[in-house]
């Protein structure tokens, strides 16, 4: 019973949270994105993450939460574009003849943002590490030679990655 | 508790894999030997350790690269890597800023561009699996094995002179249509094979490397040593040590460029060296199954099938680890 209540007074919240910030939130996501359609989804994005907010009825400010997660689904945004991009962009380059499908690229995608999601705690070198070991096969002591750190130290830079991306069990 | 095992056990798979990914590394540290049978151990030990390395190796499988998702070529691992370099400190800043944001990325972005395009234009690099062809600026074809690393040395020899670093794996020199009379030396860690307008095969195998010569004539200098002259229908052996004929044709030697691979009582550390290129995953053997010398000719479209072969040849044991790590001894 009570959790009805709480949920229809969730509910009633966000749906007039909605109905006061969706247009503005939509406009400033605009100003960054510049496309109106993806400044929409990524407006209802920031809802969606609104709504997952355990304590609604305690956020006073609601719009100076909006504005914080709309920032970071921004990022995200920018960074997934950026990622997308580069990688087309190489395989473009790359001499040969990899046709990718669109759903192929989707997935690649997909998979690329998780890992860089999952590396971005690393230290710059452990991140290149990874990248030189995982994509490029290169051997510990090269890499050890270009990042000028003993060998050792690049299987832990291995170990840390391989534990960021590869979660735990 | 049980979470804590499984995920010391996750840890442990990490660290293994940490270990052995990298084969120099591992022998270097003594892992060949010692270090399989421990691993061999920790694996048998408990079933959660068995769980979390298949579980690892799944999810590596997903990451790309080495571990042979994906098997159609050097692109979508190239990719990976330069999208994974994209810089991000400066967007993170811009959105506070928001303003002059465009102009940095677009100067990163050209920055990074041109790297690749001259990275991509100086080496070769085969795919896992994959035999490649490309041809120098004299004209002259070149094959190389699967999972080759060839870099075009540039700034070396004389004018006109193409110098090739062949890192890893096997290469073919054709001279083009008109005959280009540039010499072309090709090195490996073991010594420098040089020739002029010869048709030529090297191979930088596990502790020597192979050249043969189909036509012309090539100079074998092995490192530290006298150099000697090979001529059509000759091949051999060199390291450090010196150079050692060896009885193989010439066609027996370039056994890769048609999917073969000849082996005239060779280490078998030498044919995993040749196997590893060709499927995803690890092929690690004790010393003692590493020493042991086989013949036969393998055929490299099938490792499976070649380890079952081996196998029968020699008293060795073939071991897999999940898909993806597999142990003789």
């Amino acid at each position: 019973m009570t959790s009805v209540s709480i949920d229809s007074a969730r509910a009633q919240l966000l749906g007039s949270e909605f109905r006061r910030s969706y247009g503005w939130l939509t406009g400033a996501m605009q100003r960054l994105v510049g496309s109106r359609h993806d400044a929409e989804d990524l407006a209802a994005s920031a809802f969606t993450e609104l709504a997952l907010v355990d304590d609604i009825a305690v956020v006073r400010q609601p719009r100076a939460l909006l504005t914080t997660i709309g920032r970071r689904l921004t990022w995200e945004f920018w960074r997934r574009r950026d990622l997308e991009r580069d990688y087309l962009a190489q395989l473009a380059l790359t001499p040969g003849h990899w046709h990718a499908s669109p759903e192929d690229v989707c997935m690649a995608v997909e998979e690329l943002v998780r890992i860089d999601a999952a590396l971005a705690g690393l230290s710059a070198r452990a991140r290149e590490a990874f990248i030189l070991s995982q994509y490029e096969e290169l051997g510990y002591a090269e890499i050890a030679a270009r990042l000028g750190v003993s060998v050792s130290m690049v299987r832990k830079y291995i170990a840390q990655a391989l534990l960021a991306c590869c979660g735990n069990a | 508790m049980s979470t804590d095992a499984t995920g010391l056990a996750w840890r442990q798979a990490v660290e293994w894999e940490a270990r052995l990914r990298d084969g120099q590394a591992a022998a270097d540290a003594g892992i060949d030997n010692d270090g399989l049978r421990d691993f061999a151990r920790w694996y048998a030990a408990s079933a959660s350790h068995a769980q979390a390395w298949d579980a690892l190796q799944e999810r590596l499988a997903r990451l790309g690269g080495r571990t042979g998702a994906t098997l159609s070529g050097g692109g979508p691992d190239a990719a990976m890597a330069a999208a994974l370099r994209a810089p991000s400190d400066e967007r993170r800043s811009a959105l506070r800023a928001a303003f002059g944001l465009l102009v940095v990325g677009v100067g990163a972005w050209g920055a990074r561009a041109g790297y690749h395009q001259l990275g991509l234009d100086a080496d070769w690099r085969g795919a896992v699996g994959q035999r490649g062809r490309a041809t120098l600026a004299d004209g002259t074809a070149m094959a190389y094995d699967a999972d080759s690393r060839i870099y075009l040395q540039s700034g070396t020899g004389a004018a006109g002179t193409a110098s090739l670093h062949l890192q890893r794996g096997q290469l073919l020199l054709t001279p083009g249509a008109l005959g280009a009379s540039a010499p072309l030396t090709v090195a490996t860690a073991h010594g420098v094979v040089q020739a002029d307008g010869a048709e030529f095969t090297v191979g930088r195998l596990h502790g020597r490397s192979v050249v043969a010569v189909r036509s012309g004539s090539a100079m074998v200098r092995p490192e530290g040593h006298a150099a000697l002259r090979l001529q059509a229908g000759q091949a051999c052996y060199f390291n450090r040590n010196g150079a050692r004929a060896s009885d193989l044709s010439f066609a027996a030697v370039s056994g890769w460029t048609r999917g073969v691979h000849v082996a005239d009582r060779a280490p078998l550390a030498e044919l995993l060296d040749v196997f590893d290129r060709y499927r995803p995953g690890m092929l690690r053997a004790s010393d003692s199954a590493a020493a042991r010398l086989v013949s036969g000719v393998f055929r490299l479209h099938d490792i499976d099938a070649a380890l079952r072969q081996v196998a029968e040849a020699l008293p060795v044991t073939v071991t897999r680890y999940g898909r993806y790590l597999t142990v003789l001894r």
